[in-house]
């Protein structure tokens, strides 16, 4: 091999392990551990159920989530015992926290929630947890979870139809509408939740994922501009019994109107 | 019982009286022989490919390079050789009856590493430039120097493929399926080699060891080979037996590099991997035969990540004469694997959801087929297949214990048949039956029966126009029945000699898979429901594509893709984590694909690059199609000096636009660095190779992190 081609080669070789070295270099590395996060404790009340599969700490950038596709799937937590220490990691930002349960060889669902951060002193308001940046753990975020409440996934629902009368009030951003087992609620887990509704409409089409029981009123919960969720913005209610049967269940035609 | 033996009849019925009808018009013989040589060196070329054109007949050159080919009916006929690395040559040779004839070729050398003899994309062997789909080929210079220990890992550098865990997609058409059922048909030898249950790819079927090549065709490939093959086929090509007894020992050794982020650094151990085959090869007078065994182990890179491997292949073939073969072969693999689903979350990847820890998979596979070859006349040839291939399956979760076995008995005769001098004809029947018995998907039994015919008409020396169908007929105990019509028109130009312009249309299909179908399970949560009304999905692909070799230093290739799919078959989670497989929607999936491949300086620096764009659109939602990237680019370079291969490898997959299981988790490209270097000297191999050199962490599915950076030294000796 001749003087000029050798040092063409090893010219071409240089250049090349430049080239890789500078990419490699400059590359970032992909996915990255979360570094902020919510720290805190839960509480259980009540028993564990015997068919338990598994707990998991969940997030939602809205409230209520309308599926369990809004939700950020948090770790599983270990089973047993009155409380436990977690550590939930998330990119900064606003956050509902809540906890499902999973009945063994069952899948989730939305009415599987049974602990939802609330208030302090505010069992009915979700509250958000703010994570300022990216670096910051935010502690003492304790949550109460009821496994009264823990209800498997089903498909059954409450569904219908309400028409609005009157002028909405201002600041109306969004609805929900809600059903309760109890009348008055005890807490915010004695509601199942539509998705987000709009407001300021005539009527609307409800869809409310509700486990089988025994529901005693159907109402409506407006969301205004810059205020959290709050019972007291309740402004329809249906005080009706509403059974919902089996686990596959849609009673429908839950119909009523709203005045304002 | 009762329709296979009807099957069975009808294939008797179809190929013997051909045969005999055919055989007796035979009465006198010629013979070719000859010698395939490098033109420069003039040292004997092994393992070229003789054909005489627009026949059946060739051979291929042995370690002396000669060749010979018996029984060639008097007349002239066009003979090409062709080998990997060197020009193709056409001789015009008149071969008079009774007498033999001598020839030599001399072959130039070329520096592109492009294939020459294909044999997946029209069920026979014919030129790459006669091809008018578009074929990616890894050799088995390749897959040396990718020194992996899956198939899988080694497609990911072909243009246009990408891995979804163990689903491959070509050109974006698979996405992910959860294991069950695949939009790439996978064959060994040219058997289709799925599960009659689940339909996916058992990618250690067959050790790397024992591949030879890899043929990649792109597009629907329903037209001869019916379910599967709408996205492509894959086809392995096994090692033929060696001219002179050899053994080879193989012995690879690797270890994982650390997390790249402290926070995930889940354990002291220094997590590894190896793997050993060795193989025996022996040739006498009229049976070869390889046999192969081997063992791979690794702790994995991830908690419970584990798997222990043994794997068993034999090969045997029996010349009954010159023009008849009877091949037999077998694969059985076997071992145990952790099962990785999900990750515990993004500052644990590597560690896996405590309930989930000591849940592993039993799995064994095992193939047997025979082939009969036999060579009537130098217009006629045919073969008959027999395949089996069981798989079984036993999950040790801890919230399931499912288990499945599945069997799939197939029968094939396939004739090719040139009736005149410009028309080759493939032809053949094709029966499948599948049975399963599963704690899974319960207890089916499948039937398939198929009949194919494709004509390849040269109207002129440099034009090939290939016409041709695929009948299916799929029945399902369920009283499930479907019938598909799968044609297909391809079209192969060569305006110039280093030029050539292909153009296709061809409809492919896929009967849903048994798991599709029947599947009730339970893993992982997630919970799997049956749909046993899923109907067969279909697509319709086009492509214009078109070849061209640069100044016999650079091969530019550029194609244009666009594939209609109707009732896609996908995983749907709804918003209870049910999953149930359903046939969603009407896809469109079109781009571009542009790859080059080329080397320099005699050799010294050898080069590839692949880049695919792809427009995946649901066209009843307008949503991209999940798990489909927009963007894939392979490159890869090699140095070569002496006894020394040095390179590095990059591919690229953008970022998936849309994915369905967790679609609020963070999402990034893959951006991946390999480097190799190897040596050959004193009848050693040695290979090194860093695989994701630069750390970049990645999922190709939701919460399953990709291998980090792990090294893997590789020795291989012939003894």
């Amino acid at each position: 091999m001749n003087k000029a081609r050798k040092q063409l080669l090893l010219m071409i070789s240089f250049t090349t392990l430049l080239i890789i070295l500078i990419s490699g270099c400059t590359m970032d590395h992909g996915l990255e551990p979360i570094r902020s996060g919510v720290q805190g404790t839960i509480k259980y009340i009540g028993k564990w159920p015997q068919n338990t599969a598994e707990v998991r700490i969940v997030a939602a950038t809205q409230f209520p989530p309308s599926s369990i596709n809004d939700l950020i799937i948090g770790d599983i937590l270990p089973i047993g015992g009155d409380s436990t220490l977690y550590t939930f990691y998330l990119e900064p930002g606003d956050y509902y926290l809540g906890l499902v349960w999973r009945e063994r060889n069952a899948a989730w669902g939305i009415q599987s929630i049974f602990g939802i951060y609330t208030e302090p002193g505010n069992s009915f308001a979700p509250a958000l947890v703010h994570i300022p940046d990216s670096r910051t753990i935010v502690t003492g975020k304790d949550i109460i979870a009821d496994f009264a409440y823990a209800r498997r996934a089903t498909n059954s629902s409450i569904e219908g139809t309400i028409r609005f009368i009157g002028q909405w009030p201002p600041g109306s951003q969004n609805c929900m509408v809600i059903a309760t087992t109890k009348f008055p609620p005890g807490s915010l887990l004695d509601l199942a939740f539509s998705g987000l509704q709009p407001a300021n409409v005539d009527s609307l089409n409800y869809f409310i994922p509700a486990s089988p029981g025994l529901y005693r009123a159907v109402g409506v919960v407006i969301k205004k501009v810059d205020q959290p969720w709050a019972l007291e913005s309740l402004v329809g209610l249906l005080l009706k019994d509403i059974l919902v049967p089996t686990d596959s269940s849609h009673v429908t035609n839950v119909n009523f109107v709203v005045y304002f | 019982m009762k329709i296979i033996n009807v099957f069975l009849l009808i294939m008797v019925a179809v190929f013997f009286p051909i045969h005999s009808i055919i055989g007796q018009t035979v009465n006198s013989y010629g013979i070719l022989m000859g010698k395939v040589i490098d033109s420069t060196t003039g040292m004997p070329l092994p393992g070229a490919n003789v054909m005489l054109m627009q026949t059946v007949m060739g051979a291929s050159s042995d370690l002396n390079g000669n060749f010979k080919v018996n029984r060639i009916p008097p007349g002239t006929y066009n003979v090409k050789a062709t080998m990997m690395g060197y020009k193709s040559k056409v001789i015009s040779v008149e071969i008079p009856a009774g007498q033999t004839k001598s020839v030599e070729f001399r072959l130039e050398e070329t520096v592109i590493e492009s294939p020459t003899l294909v044999v997946t994309a029209s069920k026979k062997a014919q030129s790459f430039q006669d091809v008018p789909n578009s074929v990616s080929l890894i050799s088995l210079k390749e897959i040396e120097r990718r020194n992996k220990t899956y198939l899988n890992e080694v497609l990911e550098y072909t243009p246009g493929v990408y891995m979804m865990e163990g689903d491959v997609n070509i050109r974006g058409s698979s996405g992910f399926s959860l294991g069950a059922g695949s939009r790439v048909l996978f064959l060994v030898d040219g058997i289709p080699m799925m599960p009659g249950d689940s339909g996916d790819i058992k990618w250690d079927l067959v050790p790397l060891s024992q591949i030879d090549r890899v043929e990649i065709v792109k597009g629907a490939g329903s037209a001869l080979y019916g379910s599967h093959a709408l996205g492509g086929v894959i086809n392995i090509i096994t090692k033929e037996p060696s001219p002179k007894p050899a053994t080879t020992v193989q012995y690879s050794v690797g270890f994982y590099d650390k997390p790249y982020y402290p926070e995930w650094r889940w354990t002291t151990r220094r997590l590894n991997f190896n793997q050993f085959d060795i193989t025996h090869s022996q040739n006498w007078n009229k049976v070869a035969m390889v046999v192969a065994g081997g063992r791979k182990e690794s702790t994995g890179y991830q908690q419970n990540g584990f798997y222990n491997y043994y794997n068993l292949l034999g090969k045997l073939i029996y010349r009954r004469n010159s023009h008849a073969t009877f091949t037999l072969q077998s694969n059985w693999s076997t071992g145990d694997y952790g099962e990785v689903f999900l990750w515990r979350n993004q500052n644990d990847v590597y560690e896996m959801p405590v309930p989930s820890i000591g849940d592993w998979v039993n799995s064994n596979k095992f193939s047997l087929n025979g082939v009969y070859r036999e060579l009537v006349n130098s217009k006629f040839t045919y073969k008959i297949r027999t395949s089996y291939f069981a798989n079984d399956f036993h999950h040790y979760h801890h919230d399931n214990n499912d288990f499945s076995k599945a069997k799939k008995l197939g029968l094939e005769a396939q004739a090719d048949y040139f009736f005149h001098k410009r028309h080759g004809l493939t032809f053949g029947i094709e029966g499948i039956f599948d049975y399963t018995r599963s704690q899974v998907w319960g207890n089916h039994d499948a039937y398939t029966f198929a009949a194919y015919l494709q004509d390849e008409w040269r109207p002129y020396q440099n034009l090939t126009l290939t016409l041709g169908g695929r009948f299916d007929y799929h029945y399902v105990d369920t009283g499930i029945e479907d019938t598909q019509v799968n044609p297909k028109l391809g079209l192969n130009f060569r305006p110039m000699a280093t030029t050539t312009i292909r153009a296709s249309v061809g409809r492919g299909f896929r009967a849903p898979t048994l798991a599709e179908m029947f599947t009730e399970t339970f893993t992982a949560g997630f919970k799997v429901i049956r749909n046993p009304y899923l109907k067969a999905e279909s697509a319709w692909s086009y492509e214009l594509g078109i070849n061209q070799i640069l100044s016999n230093q650079l091969m530019l290739d550029l194609a244009l893709f666009h594939n209609d799919y109707k009732n896609f078959i996908e995983p749907e989670p709804d918003i209870y984590q049910t999953v149930k497989f359903v046939n969603v929607s009407n896809a469109r999936i079109r781009g571009l694909e542009v790859t080059a491949q080329g080397a320099m300086l005699d050799r010294f620096l050898g080069f590839n690059a692949g880049y695919t764009y792809m427009d995946p659109v649901d066209r009843d939602t307008k949503q991209t199609l999940a798990y489909r990237p927009r963007h894939l680019f392979t490159a890869g370079m090699t140095l070569s000096f002496s006894i020394f291969e040095a390179g590095a490898d990059f591919r690229y997959v953008s970022r998936l636009e849309r994915v369905k299981v967790y679609p609020n988790d963070d999402r990034v490209a893959q951006k991946i660095w390999d480097a190799r270097i190897g040596a050959k000297a004193l009848g050693f191999n040695l290979a090194f190779n860093i695989n994701n050199l630069f750390q970049y962490n990645y999922w190709q599915i939701e919460r399953n992190i990709g291998p980090p950076r792990n090294y893997v030294f590789t020795i291989t000796r012939e003894l």
